[in-house]
């Protein structure tokens, strides 16, 4: 079972630790972790900081456990992933809470609103069957075009 | 004046709100091909779509909530700075508040501005959304839910 931990552009040290310590008491999951920390190593997962190439990195886990933010989750979704959504509540707002809900909600992927069940959500994610990501795509560019007279 | 090239400013900071705002421009060039855009984001890497790429500053820390007071001056640098190469006939913001400084300067210069709500927004008004939605021109919001509490916004469906 290959994990990968993203967390975009915003630090979420909790979670890395949480996703080291799942690494060390299932050494049959290999966890890989983006940290956007250059200064963080695990013990028991890998670690890297930042690549330009997280598409390649998400088309290769079988799960992801990501931070709630926009441009991670909607991507893993229309990519038909398993995910586990942890709201980054160290920031200094806590909107992800809301991403978070609506995901789980419709039934897109786990929400994991404690890290100390991360494992569980792992698992539920592993054998819960997600309702397939359904968007009613942008449709305001031509609107746009003629409204700035191009 | 006549000389520059005409160009639509994209504003975005970090993360979603940079993903977003490539969609929408990529959604925008599908629609005209030959339209040109500016980008204004404190994001440092380039995007392929940008004739020209200015640094502005988030106003407040994510992780901290620190404000940073040398946001609308380097706003207001980057928004000359652009003037000075480009006609902008529009502004596209997809937010976060790293957009407000810049957008009330394009909003003084006679910019029509149009603001893309940020998609992970759903029963809560975002501090920028808060702004925007009296500083833009128009105010579109991806998520139906969202129509409740911004009841003048516009819903365009997701990017």
């Amino acid at each position: 079972m290959n994990i990968l931990v993203t967390v975009g552009s915003t630090p979420f040290p909790s979670l890395m630790k949480a996703a080291d310590a799942l690494a060390a008491k299932h050494p049959a999951f290999t966890v890989r972790c983006q940290t956007a920390e250059p200064d963080l190593t695990l013990v028991h997962a890998e670690s890297f900081a930042w690549t330009e190439s997280i598409v390649d990195d998400y088309q290769q886990a079988d799960l992801i456990i990501c931070h709630a933010g926009a441009g991670t989750v909607y991507a893993l979704l229309e990519m038909n992933k398993k995910i586990v959504v942890v709201p980054n509540l160290e920031r200094a707002d806590h909107h992800q809470l809301e991403l978070t809900d609506y995901v789980a909600q419709q039934g897109y992927a786990v929400a994991c609103h404690s890290l100390l069940e991360l494992e569980s959500a792992v698992f539920s994610a592993i054998e819960q069957k997600n309702t397939p990501y359904n968007k009613e795509p942008f449709f305001l560019a031509n609107n746009l075009v003629q409204y700035f007279g191009l | 004046m006549g000389s520059k090239p005409k160009v639509i400013v994209t504003v975005y900071g970090e993360g979603g709100h940079a993903e977003e705002a490539e969609r929408l421009v990529r959604a925008l060039q599908a629609s005209s091909p030959t339209t040109q855009f500016a980008s204004l984001s404190d994001v440092k890497l380039v995007p392929d779509w940008s004739v020209l790429h200015l640094d502005i500053l988030d106003f407040r820390h994510k992780m901290t909530g620190k404000l940073n007071f040398k946001a609308p001056l380097q706003a207001f640098k980057a928004v000359r700075q652009l003037r000075q190469h480009a006609q902008v006939v529009g502004c596209l913001s997809t937010g976060p508040g790293t957009a407000i400084f810049p957008v009330i300067i394009l909003r003084l210069c006679g910019v029509k501005v149009v603001h893309v709500e940020t998609s992970c927004r759903f029963y809560q008004r975002s501090l920028t959304g808060s702004a925007m939605r009296f500083l833009a021109n128009r105010f579109i919001v991806q998520n139906k839910e969202l129509l409740k509490i911004y009841p003048k916004a516009e819903y365009g469906g997701r990017l």
